[in-house]
């Protein structure tokens, strides 16, 4: 079991007023599942990403990651399994502006697994299809190549799960579609996947679709015939050249 | 992370806001270059006065005063303070081991002195003739005391340039005559000019009479103002010091509380002092300096908590992908450090060349040392931590959270 969490709950004090953003979830996720999170805006599941990425610390419950208990780690230790096993891909990129593609895939080198090196950051970059655009800078690319280059650096440090929030969000539909069919490629290699969307046809890319409202898992369906990235991509009409 | 990638991270984020970079460093710049330029300022005057003391003491014996009180209240001794004896003076030169020769001195200050129709005020010595050779005091014409001017009472003196120039003029005063109250004395010889002594006094204004002849023929005196007093060796000067510090005490009874009735001076003692008096300027100047250096500081801190407001986004990136609370604190603050000792050395460079072209263009003495430099630099290091730790711990202490959703 790669994910467990146990009645995770995340409380924010709003004025006075408690706000319970996720109450009680409880979920497990195997190693090699693609599993998408859906849900309107307020269900919750942008708590829910925060939380599975140990980018913020739940209320209650308890949640391993990978054999670790990471619900009660401290600040310095949730960095380090950020860097070790978590790859975040986010709906805005966020690449930094005065690094090259490389630079950007290499950055989560700086801070940990030192067993890498640029070698590494080349192959992702590689197996994304942007080794050519090595040395660009992120406003020399499109939203698409920018998000390859976000999901290189997700991969760096070959992570135990990958966290996709929203990656096809600010994306036209075919550089949505090149992002799924990464996304299903890794998976099909083996990769964990955790894709939060609120969109259903971008959920149905994965094999797992959990459904959240109100803080709280409403739906967990196995998705009998997932959407197939590469076949959609064939059937788009071709672009016009530019 | 390894320190070098956090300098060469560092390095990315200042190159990539040059005039953000520039701004900063121009504020430790203005400041290093003031104090770099006192600095010089002050150690040259200091350096000026040092080479004016040391050129009027020359190689100095220790010298005995009257009466309580240090080098400043030197002046205002005069045959009313009657503390110290030939008595004194002989006990220091038979019973101190390590005295080789004492030369004994008695003065009177703002003596009338007349000559032909001239009249001038000086000041009056009487001394033993080994004053010469303790105080390294030649004539620049005539001859000098000597012992039989001293076992005779002879009434011979010698003049100090400017009583010469006020009495005679041009004219050549060995073997002129002049008056002091009703004694009637031979000039017999012209001092060396020693010009203004460091205390501003003119040290030429005096006329010199065998101790012999102060005592018994001009005053009637017996007690002393000074015993000069040269040791076998310069090295032992502290110890011999000791030794006349305590037979004096003991031949005058004092116990502490007790202030003592004398004082002793090596001439390192008077070099301090009056290098002291330039340092109180030096440290009036520095003080100065440091303001320049402190709101170049807050420059500095202020540019860089915008900087960190602007940085938000990247901030939450790194600490997405791993980056330690600390890992952020250390980047921020080896920006803040690069970006002083960037404008520290920069200012070091301006504060040298200004110091050389001042020194040069108003003749003022101006002393740029080593030392000098390399506590500017760590000054300007030390602001950037100073300055740099606040804006850098509020870059750490971003939840990643908030920081990653700012636009």
């Amino acid at each position: 079991m790669i994910i467990e969490m146990r009645e995770i709950t995340k409380v924010y004090g709003l004025g006075g007023q408690q706000v319970r953003a996720v109450d009680g979830i409880s979920l497990e996720v195997e190693a090699g599942e693609f599993v998408a999170i859906i849900g309107p805006s307020g269900s919750g599941k942008s708590t829910l990403m925060n939380l599975l990425a140990c980018l913020d610390t739940p209320t209650g419950g308890a949640y391993r990651l990978d054999g670790e208990e990471v619900g009660t780690l401290d600040d310095d230790a949730l960095s380090r399994v950020r860097n070790e096993k978590i790859g975040l891909v986010f709906q805005s990129y966020n690449l930094l502006p005065r690094m090259t593609a490389l630079e950007n895939v290499e950055l989560p080198l700086l801070y940990g697994a030192a067993h890498k090196d640029g070698a590494a950051a080349r192959q992702a970059l590689e197996a994304v299809g942007l080794a050519e655009r090595a040395h660009h800078w992120p406003s020399q690319l499109s939203g698409g190549q920018q998000q390859r280059v976000a999901i290189a650096r997700a991969l760096i440090t070959d992570p135990a799960i990958v966290l996709a929030d929203e990656p096809t969000g600010a994306l036209d539909t075919r550089s949505g579609l090149e992002v799924m069919d990464i996304l299903q490629r890794l998976s099909r290699e083996g990769r964990t996947i955790i894709l939060v969307t609120h969109e259903q046809p971008i959920a149905e890319h994965a094999r797992r679709i959990i459904s959240l409202r109100d803080g709280r898992i409403v739906a967990d369906d196995a998705v009998a015939h997932p959407r197939d990235a590469r076949q959609e991509l064939a059937r788009l009409p071709q672009e016009a050249p530019v | 992370m390894k320190p070098l990638t956090v300098l060469r991270e560092a390095r990315r984020a200042l190159t990539g806001n040059m005039i953000r970079s520039a701004l900063m460093m121009l504020g430790v710049a203005i400041g290093i270059a003031a104090l770099t330029m006192v600095v010089a300022v002050g150690q040259g005057a200091k350096a000026q006065v040092l080479q004016r003391v040391g050129k009027v003491l020359g190689t100095s014996p220790i010298v005995v005063s009257a009466g309580e009180g240090g080098i400043q209240r030197g002046s205002q001794i005069d045959l009313t303070t009657s503390t110290l004896t030939p008595e004194d003076a002989r006990a220091i030169a038979e019973e101190i081991p390590g005295v080789r020769e004492v030369a004994l001195v008695q003065r009177m200050p703002g003596v009338v002195i007349t000559a032909r129709a001239q009249t001038t005020t000086a000041q009056l010595f009487g001394a033993t003739p080994n004053w010469h050779d303790l105080q390294n005091w030649e004539v620049e014409s005539g001859e000098e005391l000597s012992v039989e001017d001293e076992s005779g009472a002879a009434r011979v003196c010698l003049v100090g340039r400017t009583v010469a120039q006020a009495l005679f003029g041009e004219a050549e005063p060995v073997g002129e005559s002049l008056r002091i109250g009703e004694a009637s004395l031979r000039v017999k010889g012209v001092l060396v000019s020693k010009g203004v002594s460091p205390g501003g006094g003119d040290l030429d204004n005096r006329v010199v009479v065998p101790l012999s002849a102060f005592s018994r023929r001009l005053y009637h005196v017996t007690a002393l103002a000074q015993v000069i007093v040269r040791p076998d060796d310069m090295g032992r000067m502290d110890t011999v010091v000791e030794a006349i510090t305590a037979l004096l005490r003991e031949r005058h009874r004092i116990v502490p509380p007790k202030q003592d009735d004398f004082s002793v001076r090596t001439p390192e003692a008077i070099v301090q002092f009056f290098a002291g008096t330039s340092q109180t300027l030096s440290l009036f100047l520095g003080v100065v300096a440091g303001i320049a250096l402190f709101v170049g500081g807050l420059m500095i801190m202020n540019i860089m908590l915008v900087s960190v407001g602007e940085r938000t986004r990247e901030i939450g990136i790194r600490r997405a992908v791993g980056a330690r609370r600390k890992d952020i604190l250390r980047q921020f603050l080896a920006e803040a450090v690069a970006v002083t000792l960037a404008g520290g050395l920069a200012g070091v460079l301006v504060g040298v060349a200004g110091a050389t072209a001042m020194g040069a263009a108003k003749d003022v003495p101006m002393q740029v040392s080593w030392q000098a430099v390399a506590v500017a630099v760590v000054f300007s290091v030390l602001v950037g931590i100073i300055f740099g730790v606040y804006p850098a711990k509020r870059a750490a202490q971003l939840h990643p959270v908030e920081a990653l959703r700012t636009e």
